[in-house]
């Protein structure tokens, strides 16, 4: 077992407690995730008794969440799950998360259970597309101070952070979201987007269809402070907590065959370095 | 020796597989069989005849004495954590709407309670103590022949499957007159019957036999018997249910029915004349073996602590706390080595329940003083760290139910309703580990109770001595091979429990009680293949006979010479 490169707590061990979100069966916990499991789209994620698939929230409509986790720990552990909603965003801040709900959760050694369902009305105002965050922690394998909500290097963390759209052959598709400095002090980021070819076990549930492709150069990222907009990468430095909205547009290519899928990924990383730290999806529908 | 769960669904086993056998057409045991049905208590007790004698004498029954130290310790913990449950409702309710009506008073209530509690926790904390400086490593006595020790320094418990047992099937058969009897005696065989299929098995993912390796085998019965509870309940349904048929109907302090005592004490006495240690109490059996089961349902753990109601959690998290967790708890104990979850390894560790418990609770009653004293220093309070607050206006209430200190000292309380539960959790798995307590349901995805619910893929090297006397028996034995070699069950690699009660064609309750039961019952003492000296420990392999050591060799010099017995040794 191997604990996460940073944000795993460093209180679990595998004698005492140690918690984690599966993202795959047989996930312990090592982050990051292998590639074939993008940390942007967890199935232990759970609304309306299955995993979260990205669908539009109403407004004024309660649903039902849950959180699947497992403790490979020698010792049962009493933990809480806690649920956050967030527009959406690259990477979460104190400042752009908000509270759901927590449901208690018994986890005896090496045995994974779900919690009972966390009641959430939809408050005005929400977009139709958020990101959700699921966090276990137990005084035992407690999360780092200060929280870092990064579902990419902490096994406590899962996100569903998945925007759904449909959209024609030919069409240029929009969406727009935020990236955000969740550290603490300013630093230099790169943000970029690529599409996902390969089949993802992981993505079954919100991609039934076959995946096509979409080249990078059809790809553009702009931010208000940019007048012209990047192709498929972008360097920014934000500030302690600074967020920042980013424009991702798209050409959906002119032989995309109806029915099938695009999916890309915008990932957000630190600068020099190579494993993200924040992302979210975006699926494509071509209908 | 196996289990209460296997030894019941052994008898129930080996009631259908006969009640389905052209035996059944046969007077004796036509009549024992509707005995059985007629009487389950007894058959239960004639089943259980291993268990009683085990409790009928001292130093094996150590461990109803420390369950029923620590269940009165544990019921004082479950007790304080529900009082602390309630007091945190009420907090946490009144924080939530400090303007509604009553808000202020309720808090101002349970505030007042809160020194009562951490005196609680304290007192609490000095009973651990107290019992993990009494709670012994190796609880279990060890097994005479494993000492070198003549049959008459045995335990009886050890006699019983080590020698003679199926002449006692044989005999309690030959007494039995009564209904009540006839059941008690079918039991007596099914008890033996279960006990030399059931113990190759466990032998098998044990890696040696229950003599040197005493507490895996607890280990291993008690996995193997929690499977069976979850996943055949038919057999033997709970332990309560087991005790109440035991119970015979008595309420208040139940005796041992005196016709069953009588028949026992006669097949004993006659089936073992001499060569072994006196009688036990079989009274003293009895009841320890009802108060047993009864201790064994005394574990169970409360509801897991709830959040804070979701404005106050919400209002926690948004003060950048992480719920449950108390950074001033954290702080306080960060030097402390021996807090839970970093440096209490469980398996592989030899930490005593009580200690891993005390270790825990020892620190756990440093939140409710820094929470009291937090809040009167918030609030410009004058009472000191055990003092309870007590506010005197509904703003004050306002103010404390929005103020960082307020928030904090909530989730203190939180953090420590989880971390006393969690202690309760640790102290029950320590117990389960040291064989106290059959796992529970979640437990046996455990890898170290897993272990033995299959067949290991090397079972050719049996059977393996003892480990040092330091050895947890959660692991396989490491220890060389005692020569001679035997092989240790016909069981196949990753057969499941079931395959000795009703999975094996040929080596199974199932299969082989109609057989056993002909041999031991009409044909004792003869050349058939159930009719000899079988030993119920399964030592030397399934249906291997009981054994002696041969004259002048040891336990202990290998290879280890032995003679088999008679049907009619000692």
């Amino acid at each position: 077992m191997s604990n996460g490169t940073k944000g795993d707590g460093g209180k679990g061990n595998p004698n005492g407690v140690y918690l984690v979100i599966p993202y795959y069966p047989d996930d312990m916990g090592s982050r990051p995730l292998p590639s074939a499991y993008p940390f942007w789209s967890c199935q232990s994620i759970h609304l309306g008794g299955s995993p979260y698939a990205g669908q539009k929230l109403v407004p004024g409509q309660t649903v039902e969440l849950a959180v699947e986790a497992i403790n490979y720990g020698a010792q049962t552990a009493s933990a809480v799950c806690i649920v956050f909603w967030a527009n959406p965003t690259t990477s979460f801040t104190n400042a752009s998360v908000n509270f759901i709900g927590t449901a208690p959760l018994t986890l005896a050694a090496h045995a994974v259970n779900i919690t009972g369902p966390i009641s959430w009305t939809i408050p005005e105002g929400t977009p139709e597309h958020i990101c959700l965050l699921a966090e276990v922690t137990a005084p035992a394998d407690p999360i780092q101070q200060p929280a870092t909500y990064d579902a990419a290097t902490d096994r406590h963390y899962a996100q569903q952070n998945v925007q759904v759209l449909t959209a024609t052959p030919g069409q240029q598709i929009r969406i727009g979201f935020f990236m955000a400095n969740p550290g603490v002090v300013k630093t230099k980021y790169w943000l970029e987007v690529t599409h996902l070819a390969a089949s993802h076990q992981s993505l079954r549930h919100i991609l039934p269809r076959s995946a096509v492709l979409i080249k990078t150069q059809q790809i553009h990222l702009k931010t208000p402070s940019h007048a012209r907009s990047q192709v498929h990468k972008l360097d920014v430095e934000l500030d302690r907590g600074e967020s920042l909205e980013v424009e991702l547009s798209a050409l959906v290519p002119a032989d995309a065959k109806p029915g099938s899928t695009i999916v890309l990924q915008a990932l957000q990383y630190q600068h020099l370095r190579h494993q993200p730290v924040g992302g979210l999806g975006v699926v494509v529908h071509v209908i | 020796m196996i289990d209460y769960f296997a030894h019941v669904s052994a008898l129930h086993v080996s009631h259908g597989a006969i009640a389905n056998s052209p035996l059944a057409s046969q007077k004796p045991v036509s009549e024992a069989l509707s005995a059985v049905s007629a009487q389950p208590g007894s058959a239960i007790l004639g089943a259980l005849v291993d268990h009683l004698l085990q409790y009928a004498q001292a130093p094996t029954s150590v461990e109803i004495g420390l369950l029923k130290k620590t269940a009165t310790v544990f019921a004082e913990a479950r007790t304080m954590l529900n009082k602390l449950a309630a007091v945190r409702l009420s907090l946490e309710t009144s924080m939530a709407a400090p303007t509604a009506p009553g808000a202020l008073a309720a808090y101002n209530a349970a505030a007042s309670e809160l020194p009562a509690i951490a005196t609680d926790f304290q007192n609490l904390t000095a009973k651990f103590q107290t019992l993990q400086a009494g709670f012994p490593n190796n609880w279990l006595a060890p097994v005479g022949q494993q000492l070198n020790q003549p049959v008459a320094e045995w335990a009886w418990r050890d006699v019983f499957l080590g020698r003679r047992t199926t002449a006692f099937v044989a005999k309690t058969q030959e007494l039995a007159t009564t209904t009540r009897g006839k059941a008690f005696a079918f039991g007596a065989f099914a008890g033996a019957a279960g006990n030399l299929i059931g113990s190759a098995y466990l032998n098998s993912v044990v890696g040696g036999p229950r003599r040197s390796h005493t507490l895996r085998h607890r280990l291993s019965a008690y996995s193997v018997g929690a499977w069976l509870r979850d996943h055949e309940p038919q057999y033997a349904g709970t332990l309560a249910d087991i005790r109440s048929a035991l119970l015979f109907g008595q309420s208040g302090t139940p005796a041992l029915p005196s016709d069953l005592k009588a028949l026992l004490q006669a097949a004993l006495q006659q089936s073992y004349p001499s060569g072994t240690p006196a009688l036990p109490n079989l009274e003293t059996g009895y009841t320890h073996l009802l108060e047993h089961l009864g201790l064994l349902g005394d574990f169970s753990l409360p509801a897991a602590p709830a959040p804070p109601n979701n404005t106050v959690a919400g209002n926690i998290v948004t003060q950048g706390l992480t719920l449950g967790s108390n950074s001033l708890l954290l702080q306080n104990v960060a030097s402390n080595t021996t807090s839970f979850g970093q440096n209490t390894p469980l398996i592989g560790s030899h930490e005593s329940a009580a200690g891993v418990c005390e270790q825990i609770l020892v620190w756990l009653a440093i939140p409710i003083f820094s929470w009291i004293y937090s809040i009167d220093v918030a609030l410009g309070g004058g009472q000191g760290a055990t003092g309870s607050p007590d506010l005197s206006s509904t703003g004050d209430l306002v103010t404390l139910s929005q103020s960082p200190t307020g928030l904090s000292g909530i989730n203190s309380l939180y953090s420590l309703a989880l971390n006393a539960w969690q202690a309760l959790a640790a102290a029950r798995t320590v117990l389960v580990l040291r064989g106290l307590l059959y796992p529970d349901n979640d437990d046996l995805n455990n890898p170290t109770f897993t272990q033995f619910l299959s067949i290991p893929s090397d079972t050719k090297n049996y059977p393996l001595l003892a480990m040092p006397s330091s050895d947890d028996g959660t692991s396989y034995p490491t220890s060389g091979l005692e020569t001679p070699p035997t092989s240790s069950s016909p069981f196949a690699f990753g057969a499941k429990p079931q395959i000795f009660l009703n999975g094996s064609a040929n080596a199974s309750v199932l299969a082989l009680s109609s057989t056993m039961w002909e041999d031991m019952n009409l044909y004792p003492g003869s050349d058939r293949p159930w009719s000899g000296n079988h030993d119920l420990d399964a030592d030397r392999g399934a249906g291997a006979l009981c054994w002696a050591l041969a004259p002048g060799a040891s336990i202990t010099s290998l290879p280890v010479n032995i003679t088999n017995l008679a049907y009619s040794a000692i």
